[in-house]
């Protein structure tokens, strides 16, 4: 079993700290700015558009098992939905993971039952492919083509799948927005799909979104983690520079680092 | 009561994991990691049971489809056909497979149980004894056993038990230790021999049925051809969108194609393509003073949401996007 050290102990109380400290000033009222995202923006024009050629809406979260990511996606959807049902047009989720699969059905029946149109949500908007990443793809093209789909949302992870998914939209001409952590797949999504949200965008689109104090404060509390990780960066410049004159000794910040809970609290001294 | 229930389930399960990677793996006695397998397999179970979810989804979006005869139902026809041929084929191979590793699985337990004792380094002659008359009742019983393992013939499986029943009992009197213990190995090892080789035959003789021709077709005849055909589309895919992309319509869509062409002529130097010995230099540079270190922020600044945002989920501080409220 892998075990942390007092190290990473101080770095997730100095990354998780801001987060915590802004999310209850925020829930005290305190208004936080956050930047344009034109992405984000344009989740509306989009379902705006496919209502108006009468064609239905498609997410997918890729290959997204349950995490916090999957939460994150989870948000979108839940705005997605909203606003497709308010305008009376469907979405379809393709699903690739049964887990996932469960959680996208309740949001889904929840975004409806808010907008109190429980009776419009046909539990068969929600479709499990299969787990293969490549039986999903070529299902996910089915469906496309199949239901002509007007916009298409691609949230989450995504792996070799994920310009055949992004061509597949393009090539029913569908607006096509793209949100993803996964750095290999940004160039595909850049070049087939109309926006794409990268990184970090896409855990920041549901409270763009839905303007919630507890996410926006969150939003500030990682900024601040963010000028933390900068502090180590210039930090580590500094020592590493230090100990190639010879000031200090070097590997300094990582000994620092590596140094384990028994060494610091538990260890006896060994007799000499 | 779900307002309070779920948040606090949710929080106990959080802390104990968060306690559980934080801390050495023994604090004044308690050991943090005792509990993890048994819920790792509790969470694994979960996951199995979730399976079952996905073939209800698909039984239901498919046969509705199929049963009102609406627009796709060949698809719906052929998806739901081959998902049946394929849950039969392969769990009656599975079966299959088990029966004839389970037939041998008292041959397994005697050959490793006397294989462990024989590797013991204090065995005197009531030892040693004790398990010579203990793998010679055990061969008995496997002799007269009435169903015999898979891949051997009744008569030769039964003579070959006797042979190694008289092997083992005609060199016990008179012999030394030494002797006896080396006899005792040779008889477990022929065993363990004559276990694989049943299976080897058994093997042989499951592939020569029309299950196993099924099987092979299903699987390696249509599932992995049409998953890499589906793979090889992505090399077609991946021109075009470089041709969409590589169009020079704006001034970063040229200093893209530019550090696209200096990315691939520098990857491949060789042949009519060599132009410069700078360029794989030029590449490298791009790669590793341009692309990476803009990546490494995207990994930070990802990393450091998904842990912000696993910290809200764990002390539920999120509207619940399950809730309608």
């Amino acid at each position: 079993l892998e075990h942390s050290t007092p190290g990473v102990f101080i770095l997730i109380i100095l990354f998780v700290g801001p987060v915590l400290w802004f999310v209850f000033k925020a829930r005290r009222g305190q208004v936080f700015f956050l930047r344009r995202v034109r992405g984000i923006d344009e989740i509306d024009a989009a379902i705006g558009r496919a209502v108006e050629e009468g064609r239905p809406v498609s997410f997918s979260t890729g290959t997204t098992d349950v995490s916090p990511l999957l939460y994150a996606c989870l948000g979108i959807l839940h705005y997605v939905t909203e606003k497709a049902s308010k305008l009376r047009s469907s979405v379809i989720v393709p699903a690739r993971d049964p887990e996932s699969l469960a959680l996208i059905d309740a949001t889904m029946q929840s975004a409806y039952q808010k907008m109190g149109r429980l009776a419009a949500y046909d539990p068969a908007q929600v479709r499990f492919l299969s787990s293969d990443q490549l039986a999903y793809a070529s299902g996910y093209q089915g469906i496309t083509h199949r239901e002509n789909t007007g916009a298409a949302f691609l949230f989450g992870s995504f792996a070799a799948e994920s310009l055949i998914l992004a061509e597949a939209g393009q090539q029913v001409g569908a607006m096509q927005i793209a949100g993803t952590t996964s750095s290999e797949q940004i160039p595909f999504f850049v070049t087939s799909c109309d926006y794409t949200l990268i990184g970090e965008e896409l855990y920041a689109a549901s409270a763009y979104l839905t303007k919630d104090p507890t996410q926006l404060g969150s939003m500030r509390g990682q900024d601040i983690a963010k000028l933390v990780i900068l502090a180590l960066i210039f930090l580590g410049v500094v020592l590493e520079s230090l100990s190639a004159y010879g000031v200090i000794e070097s590997q300094t910040l990582e000994t620092l680092m590596s140094s384990t809970w028994d060494s610091l609290f538990f260890s006896k001294e060994v007799p000499s | 009561m779900m307002r309070i229930l779920v948040p606090f389930i949710t929080f106990i399960g959080g802390l104990y994991f968060f306690l559980e990677f934080m801390l050495p793996e023994e604090v004044g006695g308690f050991t943090f990691g005792y509990y993890h397998q048994e819920l790792s397999i509790s969470l694994a179970l979960i996951s199995s049971m979730a399976v079952g979810l996905g073939v209800i989804n698909l039984s239901y979006v498919h046969g509705r489809i199929l049963i009102r005869r609406a627009n796709g139902s060949l698809v719906s026809f052929f998806l739901l056909g081959s998902f049946l041929a394929t849950f039969v084929v392969l769990s009656f191979q599975w079966y299959y497979n088990e029966i004839s590793q389970g037939s041998w699985n008292s041959t397994l337990a005697l050959v490793n149980y006397t294989k462990g004792e024989t590797s013991k380094s204090d065995l005197g002659d009531l030892e040693v004894g004790a398990l010579e008359t203990k793998l010679e009742k055990n061969l008995e019983l496997l002799q007269v056993l009435k169903q015999v393992p898979s891949g051997v013939d009744e008569s030769e499986y039964r003579a070959h038990i006797v042979e190694l029943r008289n092997r083992l009992s005609a060199n016990r009197p008179n012999a030394d230790l030494a002797s006896r213990l080396d006899n005792l190995n040779k008889v477990v090892n022929e065993l363990a021999v004559f276990r694989l080789l049943g299976l080897t035959q058994a093997k042989k003789e499951a592939e020569s049925t029309l299950l196993s021709f099924a099987e092979r077709l299903i699987v390696h005849g249509l599932f992995f051809p049409l998953g890499l055909s589906m793979f090889s589309l992505l090399a077609f895919y991946i021109a075009y969108a470089a041709y969409r992309s590589f169009r020079v319509r704006s001034l970063e869509a040229a200093i893209m194609m530019l550090a696209a062409l200096v990315v691939m002529l520098g990857q491949v130097p060789q042949g009519v393509l060599y132009l410069s010995s700078d360029l794989p230099m030029l590449r490298l540079w791009l790669m590793e003073y341009l692309s990476t270190p803009a990546f490494r922020a995207i990994y930070f600044s990802s990393a450091i949401a998904g842990l912000s945002l696993a910290v809200r989920m764990w002390l539920s501080l999120d509207k619940n996007p399950f809730s309608s409220k």
